[in-house]
């Protein structure tokens, strides 16, 4: 809808108003359309995309009140009616901005237990009406782009990255730009994005991207200086970073060693660990039995979940308190402040907190 | 005769009372466990039924306005559609969600907090004389406004004077007028009367029902009518039919809820330290079913198990049903009283105690069960008066300011 | 006439500017975090501690049932906000009334409960009133819906 129709329909729906309070114009005009409403900003799934086995990527058309304003990188907050409840979610936004766009596309790998996720993987049918939030994020590109840049990806971390490539081959920065790619992902098969990538490689002169199979190569050993092997020249490109937590925090303390930490762009995924790790140690899950010995990078959360507990949680990054439990005994440390958590007895929100030594919880 | 110790005028000990109380319980956990999408379809099908039938009966109106053979039938039905569409929204809808019962659903547009419903009175000050008071103090004279709308004589405690003696007159009045009733309903018009209103509440509140009465009366009388060109009269009149309808509909279900014989009245010893089970008991004794079909229940909020819905507020209606069955077998094992009966029988018996209690109580004869008599050393001469300001529990003076913005704007 | 009119004049004027204090006046909220409602008693008195016994108990059952703020008196917005102690929100029964999110946020750092409280945030809640067999005496709110 153009700019000028927006001024003249608002005038509409506000005199529209006498004719339906105390209910809004919208809430008959989505009798007709479900979308045709800016009361809440919804939107319709067009159709879900499988990726890989476990990610799909949900291409959503976007009701009135929606403005393809976005910026490549950013996420958006989508709200899903699983068993007659409304459970929201933020995700990346993996399609590129277009003033002219009609539809928006976010991935999502399914997470063992998190059922937001397997849902919308595995259970969304086309059709479906979901909720939407604005856009947000500052893990964004300036306008223009650099000349140089550098992404270094791991897992599923690859969304907001694949709608800043899209936004740049959309714009023809991808042929007058030196772009270098590194993707990390556990085998080839669970790469997403993997073919478009390599169709984008053999199209573009400017693009290089490289695949590392973490299964079968390890993990790229950043202290040890594995990144001048990678990209010799990352001293001197602008980079955005985004992946598991351990991986972000390899490359902070090594662009900050290097005196370059402006240049380094991070995404931390879904928490944003301001605070000091925890020192690590084995926590103990007193229902279920179960342990796991983690280092202090590592979540209660991820803990848990890799000892198979079926543990609670919701945004996984210390806002909605779903995944909260007692801690019995021990000591955890918030990764966002530095804050230890000791008490006997004491809820703990296990998305963000770390293991400082030993310590037990309630499920 | 209003009920001054309901445990001992239900015959039940401490013990009976309280393992009534955890049966209830037990309802009422296994509700809330099961709440699930078949609930959120229920609610968002009566949503949509009800927005189209206001569609149906606004385009109705206006096309059949423009032929003479057409305008008559035409506004007939389109009123009475249109009565319809507003008995449902206030009665299943509004009412409804007003309460809470769908909150769980976590959908912004269907929650407590924001719901604005097609009738005068602002939804805040429905969520405070309803909600709060009548829920809280149901029954318990000088206490509930409900109890005659601060209009009618409903107990035989109340106080007679000649103005009773008009009694049928403003029956008839409140029932046509009743969406006004309902509107002026928090304002508690005994205390006006008496001069003990705070005028800063007052004026606030009065300011709130002019703003969304005069939207509603707009929008029905001024609006549509003036859209309808000459036959603007037409228009008005069903729209006049169709207010008249839902009016007089929901008067009949508010008075058959806790009117009709064997509902009872309560006083204010009552209500200090009840624990829950006291309070279960309490809502049982005072509220009344009435019998009929899916769609009756439907129509009238599911209010038909008024007795269910004073058990569990804040539980979606469409699971009263099923939950009367269980409340009923219950009362059947305390003997307990349950009150119900067809719908022109408990608005018959509701009709009779207005008449009757326009005339002083050694004219007529108390048509409710007789508790047994109080033992003579504990006996607390009932107060009659309705109470003020200072004497009850807490009268909140703040409704803050009732607006469209927190709806419309975002 | 003419000795009355600048004295007219005076009052007059004061009228309009009581006129506008009375507006002024009327969009003050009675209550906001120094005074929390449920927290205040009918007399005026004001406890603000985390202890249950602080609360007003029969604002409390207001705040419930009117589904408005315990904190500013104002209708509730979703999402519903309730602060609590570790322990209340370990078994997911809050004494506090519902609040808003603001109203909540504000009331957690005021130093009489530093320290004691936490918020959390749900669309709907069940009212429990106290049975008479339970440690509880007073009604408890249960979030039915977490955010």
């Amino acid at each position: 809808m153009a700019n000028g129709g927006t001024l003249t329909w608002e005038k509409v729906r506000r005199a529209g108003r006498h004719l339906t309070t105390p209910l809004l114009p919208d809430d008959y005009l989505t009798l007709l359309n479900p979308l045709w409403s800016s009361r809440e900003l919804r939107g319709r799934v067009e159709k879900v995309v499988p990726e890989t086995d476990d990610a799909a990527t949900i291409v959503i058309r976007p009701g009135w009140g929606w403005r393809f304003e976005h910026h490549p990188g950013q996420y958006v907050g989508i709200g899903v009616d699983v068993g007659g409840k409304f459970h929201w979610r933020s995700y990346s936004v993996s399609s590129p901005p277009k003033r002219t766009g009609r539809t928006l596309a976010i991935t999502v790998r399914a997470m063992p237990e998190g059922f937001v996720s397997s849902h919308l993987v595995n259970g969304l049918e086309p059709g479906t009406i979901v909720r939407l939030a604005t856009p947000a994020g500052d893990f964004t590109l300036p306008e223009p782009p650099p000349q140089r840049l550098l992404f270094l990806v791991g897992g599923s971390g690859v969304t907001p990255v694949m709608s800043m490539l899209r936004t740049l081959d959309r714009r023809g920065h991808l042929d007058d730009r030196d772009v270098v790619v590194h993707y990390s992902s556990t085998s080839r098969e669970r790469m997403i994005f993997r073919d478009e990538l390599e169709s984008l490689e053999a199209r573009h002169a400017g693009l290089a991207v490289q695949q590392r199979y973490t299964d079968d190569e390890g993990i790229l050993d950043v202290p040890g200086g594995a990144l001048d092997g990678v990209c010799a020249d990352w001293r001197e490109r602008e980079t955005w970073a985004c992946g598991p937590g351990p991986m972000l925090d390899a490359l902070e303390a090594h662009w900050t060693e290097a005196g370059l930490e402006e240049r380094l762009h991070l995404e931390r995924f879904s928490l944003d660990l301001g605070g000091e790790g925890g020192e690590g140690g084995t926590v103990y899950f007193q229902n279920s039995g179960k342990e796991a010995t983690v280092d202090g990078a590592t979540t209660v959360l991820e803990a848990g979940e890799s000892a198979g507990v079926g543990m609670p949680y919701g945004c996984r990054m210390g806002i909605c308190h779903t995944c909260t439990l007692t801690l019995v005994k021990g000591r955890v440390r918030d990764l966002r402040t530095g804050e230890d958590f000791d008490q006997p007895n004491e809820p703990v929100q296990t998305c963000v907190t770390a293991p400082v030594g030993d310590c037990t919880l309630n499920i | 005769m209003a009920i001054s110790d309901v445990a001992e005028y239900a015959h039940l000990t401490d013990e009976e009372v309280e393992q009534l109380g955890r049966e209830l319980d037990a309802i009422r956990a296994e509700v809330e466990e099961s709440r699930g999408p078949a609930d959120a379809a229920y609610i968002r099908r009566v949503i949509r039924a009800q927005r189209l039938m206001m569609v149906a009966s606004r385009v109705v109106m206006a096309v059949s306005a423009h032929d003479d053979r057409t305008r008559k039938p035409g506004a007939i039905a389109g009123g009475t559609v249109l009565g319809l569409a507003k008995i449902l929204e206030n009665m299943e809808i509004g009412h409804n969600v007003m309460h809470g019962q769908w909150d769980w659903m976590n959908d912004p547009e269907i929650h407590s907090s924001n719901w604005e419903w097609d009738t005068a009175q602002p939804a805040e000050q429905w969520k405070h004389s309803h909600n709060y008071i009548h829920h809280q103090f149901t029954n318990v004279l000088g206490h509930d406004n409900d109890v005659g709308y601060g209009v009618l004589r409903m107990a035989r405690e109340q106080k007679w004077t000649p103005v009773s003696l008009g009694q049928p007159v403003y029956n008839a009045l409140l029932a046509g007028l009743f969406q006004w009733g309902v509107a002026l309903h928090d304002l508690d018009l005994e205390r006006i009367r008496k001069m003990e209103k705070d005028p800063k509440e007052l004026r606030r509140q009065l300011k709130q029902i002019y703003k969304k009465g005069s939207r509603q009366a707009l929008k029905d009388y001024v609006v549509y009518p003036a859209m309808a060109g000459k036959h603007w009269r037409t228009t008005l009149a069903a729209n006049a039919w169709a207010n008249f309808m839902r009016n007089m509909w929901s008067y009949v279900i508010i008075f058959c809820g806790h009117f009709p014989d064997g509902a009872l009245h309560f006083t204010e010893e009552e209500l200090e330290d009840e624990t829950r089970a006291e309070w279960y008991l309490r809502q049982i004794l005072g509220a009344a079913n009435f019998k009929g079909g899916p769609l009756l229940h439907v129509m009238s909020g599911n209010l038909g198990f008024q007795i269910e819905h004073h058990l569990f507020p804040d539980l979606p209606s469409n699971r009263y049903a099923e939950i009367s069955v269980k409340v009923r077998a219950l009362c059947e094992k305390y003997d307990i009283p349950y009150t119900t009966g067809p719908l022109p029988v408990q608005y018959g018996q509701a009709l009779r105690t207005i008449m009757k209690l326009s005339l002083p109580n050694g004219m007529t004869s108390s048509n409710s069960p007789n508790p047994p008599p109080p033992e003579q050393e504990n006996m607390i001469p009932l107060d009659r008066r309705r109470k003020s300001e200072s004497e009850r529990p807490t009268r909140r003076e703040e409704t803050g300011s009732w607006s469209r913005t927190a709806r419309g704007a975002s | 006439m003419v000795a009355h009119g600048p004295r007219r004049l005076v009052s007059l004027r004061s009228l309009l500017v009581r006129g506008a204090q009375a507006v002024a006046a009327d969009d003050t909220p009675d209550h906001h975090v120094d005074r929390p409602y449920a927290w205040t008693h009918d007399d005026g008195s004001l406890t603000l501690a985390p202890e249950v016994e602080a609360l007003d108990r029969t604002r409390v059952t207001q705040c419930a049932l009117s589904r408005v703020c315990g904190v500013c008196a104002e209708p509730l917005r979703r999402p519903v906000a309730f602060v609590g102690t570790d322990e209340e929100r370990a078994r997911n029964a809050f004494h506090a009334p519902p609040l808003h999110q603001v109203c909540a946020d504000a009331l957690v750092v005021r130093r009489e409960v530093a320290g004691a409280w936490t918020v959390t945030t749900t669309s709907g809640f069940e009212f429990v009133r106290p049975g008479r067999d339970e440690p509880e005496t007073r009604p408890t709110f249960q979030p039915n819906s977490l955010l």
